[in-house]
């Protein structure tokens, strides 16, 4: 009888503290930090949504997306709106039957607590040069300001974005952020 | 009430089992194929930061930056130094909407508290702002090229980006390396890939 109680004390609290330990594995991984008071963390989000394109007679061409984004700082459902541009005129990097430009932009994410996040992005947009559908964006975001819990924040990172024929993009981006305070937990 | 106790000594062994099988694969990460070299391939990622210094020589059209920070990451733990140092043809830009990239090489070391190092290479593309070129941003990829200690041996690749941007508003001259950077130029830096390990750690 006592050593049923004790083995049941044992496991429960075995598993309480693999539980936390668990837990505390998911905490979002911090790096030393260049901006005093500011917590530096690992930053991903991913979000999909609805884009059109439009280009000029002198082959200036602009994309605009609008969307939603979950993500490891900015929770779920995010509202994320961006635009970027590029320019046909001077050609692009052509192989194997595929076109790139450097594009280029800038954008916000509002979150539903947290504030407003304003990125810029550049990168290389390449897609099948007969028709340039589905095409890709291969380049960095850097956070340029941002407001409430954001409106210190610095970082930037990787982002990578595909648009399908009808224009819908799937958007992924991972990199660093800082915010004054303890850092999300991983997305 | 024996079956009320089974039921307790069952459920606690599964939460502990369930728990445990959790806790260690939320741990360990991907991982575990052969590296090619003998020993195991592990995820790996750092992230940190610190000061930053570049330059340009106009006649040569090349320029230069390297940095000096303090990352943390798991295989090399906490309070590692990272140093890196990059050139840039002008001659290779690509310019669209306001922005400037080039293609820009450069090589590196990881240094960990305890000694062991990392050497690295990295190609990419460096963009910025065509007037200002700040801030500028590297979307790179590393290939680790040797190493020193529990590195002696190690391969390994990824995706490599460095955030440069301005601390304050007055450049300065920075001799220390370091995270906090209060005033001047500053890169965070992150790699997300793989590495070989004589031992790995996934402490971050």
């Amino acid at each position: 009888m006592t050593f049923s109680k004790a083995a049941i004390s044992v496991l429960a609290a075995l598993a309480l503290g693999v539980l936390v330990g668990s837990a505390a594995a998911r905490a979002q991984a911090v790096g030393p930090s260049p901006i005093p008071g500011q917590t530096l963390f690992l930053f991903s989000f991913i979000g999909s949504g609805p884009s059109s394109v439009a280009c000029d007679e002198g082959g200036n061409c602009t994309s605009t997306f609008t969307g939603i984004a979950n993500g490891s700082a900015i929770g779920r459902q995010a509202a994320v709106s961006s635009s970027f541009s590029w320019s046909t005129a001077n050609g692009g990097i052509v192989s194997a039957g595929n076109i790139c430009y450097l594009a280029a932009g800038t954008g916000t994410m509002t979150t539903r607590r947290k504030g407003q996040l304003d990125f810029a992005q550049v990168g290389l947009l390449c897609g099948p040069i007969d028709g340039f559908s589905p095409a890709e964006f291969n380049g960095n975001f850097i956070i340029t300001g941002g407001t409430r819990k954001f409106a210190a924040s610095i970082g930037g990172g990787s982002a990578t974005a595909s648009s399908d024929s009808g224009g819908f993009v799937l958007l992924f981006g991972e990199g660093s952020l800082t915010w004054k305070g303890k850092a999300p937990p991983a997305g | 009430m024996p079956r009320v106790k089974q039921a307790l000594i069952f459920f606690a062994v599964a939460s502990a089992g369930l728990a445990l099988l959790m806790a260690t694969s939320a741990y360990a990460g991907l991982g575990g194929v052969p590296g090619g070299n003998g020993r195991p391939l592990f995820e790996f990622g750092l992230l940190g930061s610190g000061a930053l210094t570049s330059s340009c020589d106009s006649q040569a059209g090349t320029c230069s930056s390297s940095l000096e920070a303090l990352v943390n990451g798991n295989v090399i733990r906490k309070g590692a130094t990272f140093t890196d140092s990059m050139t840039w043809s002008l001659s290779s830009e690509i310019a669209s909407a306001g922005q400037s990239c080039f293609v820009a090489t450069g090589t590196g070391s990881i240094v960990t508290r305890r000694g062991d190092q990392i050497n690295y290479l990295f190609n990419g593309l460096l963009c910025g702002n065509s007037e200002t070129f700040i801030p500028s941003s590297l979307n790179a990829t590393y290939v680790v090229s040797g190493g020193t200690g529990r590195f002696a041996n190690s391969v390994g690749s990824g995706n490599f980006t460095q955030n440069n941007f301005m601390v304050g508003s007055v450049p300065v001259d920075h001799q220390k390396p370091g995270a906090t950077v209060t005033n001047g130029p500053a890169g965070i830096v992150r790699f997300d890939g793989l590495l070989t390990a004589r031992r790995f750690s996934s402490a971050r």
